[in-house]
């Protein structure tokens, strides 16, 4: 029993040390002026997907990004860091392509799926 | 039970927003195709030595004895000087019921995504504004339909069908945009398939107008032929 709790709190040092741990809340991505702002529950995604599907950082192709980085604080990991209106990709496009594609492409699966229409995640505050 | 979850309904919402999108635009862009070759077979060509226009396009002189056109009798004499105010009306519903989709936001974001055809678009407020003013003309319509003795005389059921499938993708839309209804799947899926629907009508009932106007104003003589019409029943 005493070397489980050790190797628990090993883990635990290590998660945290390294900042891994479950970001939770969900997140406000904005929207534009007149649609709502969509909230994106993180940590129902983050149960069913590892990190690194999701967070990139692209160069070549290629998903370069060190999952180390992705710590709470870390300005440089929010989406909006690379994904502003000078880069081809602007954030609204980033948005719609990354949350939309991959619920379409779960669309053509068994697997539960995630909305596609506007006001399903643009939900206006009555 | 819960009505969004059941397996009927899911699947008829990723039918209206998927393989349902494509057979309407086929049926729409076959269906006027073949209307345009059809009427074009039903007509011939002509030889016209002289073109002697229509009461349309005849323009009166004026009264005072100068050898002058008299545009202001033109206009008062035309349909738009007769009743200037459903001529506004019904051309601006028109006009609008066939541009505004096309530079929705929403619309052409989902293009984007789709085949990455990216095109200019109106600001929200805009396109809210002329959807109300497109529903206000539909309204209008209605209200002469139902009260208005001399259209009532000439107004059939199709009439009233016609015109609730040419207005309910704008009242579905305005529904969808302003969330006016807890179940927005319902609304979005009623939009898109009242827009399926309103275009597949298009080649095969009287919103035929939409294609014959073009051609027929332009190809075939008659009192409202804009240009020299060459070609005749």
């Amino acid at each position: 029993m005493k070397t489980i709790k050790q190797i628990g709190l090993v883990f635990i040092c290590v998660i945290f040390a390294t900042g891994l741990y479950a970001f939770s809340e969900d997140i406000d991505l904005g929207g534009e002026n007149t649609r709502g702002s969509v909230m994106f529950p993180h940590e129902f995604h983050m149960g069913e997907f590892d990190c690194m599907e999701c967070h990139h950082d692209m160069q070549d192709g290629e998903n370069v990004l060190d999952e180390y980085d992705l710590e709470e604080d870390n300005p440089n990991i929010l989406c909006g860091a690379c994904h502003n209106p000078k880069e081809k990709i602007e954030r609204m496009e980033a948005f719609h392509d990354q949350c939309v594609g991959c619920h379409n492409e779960y669309k053509m699966t068994s697997d539960p799926t995630g909305p596609t229409m506007c006001g399903e995640c643009h939900i206006l505050k009555k | 039970m819960d009505f969004s979850n059941t397996f009927f309904w899911t699947f008829a919402y990723d039918f209206i927003r998927g393989p349902m999108v494509w057979i309407a635009f086929i049926v729409f862009f076959g269906g006027t195709i073949f209307q345009i070759f059809s009427l074009l077979s039903l007509t011939k060509k002509q030889t016209i030595s002289k073109l002697t226009p229509g009461p349309g396009r005849f323009i009166p002189k004026r009264a005072d004895g100068e050898d002058k056109k008299d545009w202001v009798m033109w206009l008062k004499l035309s349909i738009a000087g007769v009743n200037p105010f459903m001529t506004i009306v019904s051309t601006t519903f028109h006009v609008l019921l066939i541009i505004m989709p096309i530079f929705v936001l929403g619309h052409n974001i989902l293009l984007d995504n789709s085949f990455g055809l990216s095109i200019i678009s109106l600001p929200e407020g805009v396109s809210d504004f002329l959807t109300i003013i497109v529903i206000l003309c539909a309204a209008i319509f209605l209200y002469r339909r139902l009260f208005v003795d001399r259209v009532r005389a000439i107004t059939t059921w199709s009439d009233y069908l016609f015109l609730f499938l040419a207005a309910a993708p704008f009242v579905t839309g305005f529904f969808a945009y302003h969330q006016v209804f807890e179940n927005y799947r319902l609304i979005i899926s009623l939009h898109i398939l009242s827009g399926e629907l309103m275009l597949m009508a298009v080649p095969f009932t009287k919103f035929v107008h939409m294609i014959y106007l073009v051609i027929f104003r332009f190809t075939i003589v008659s009192e409202y032929s804009l240009g020299r019409g060459n070609r005749t029943w």
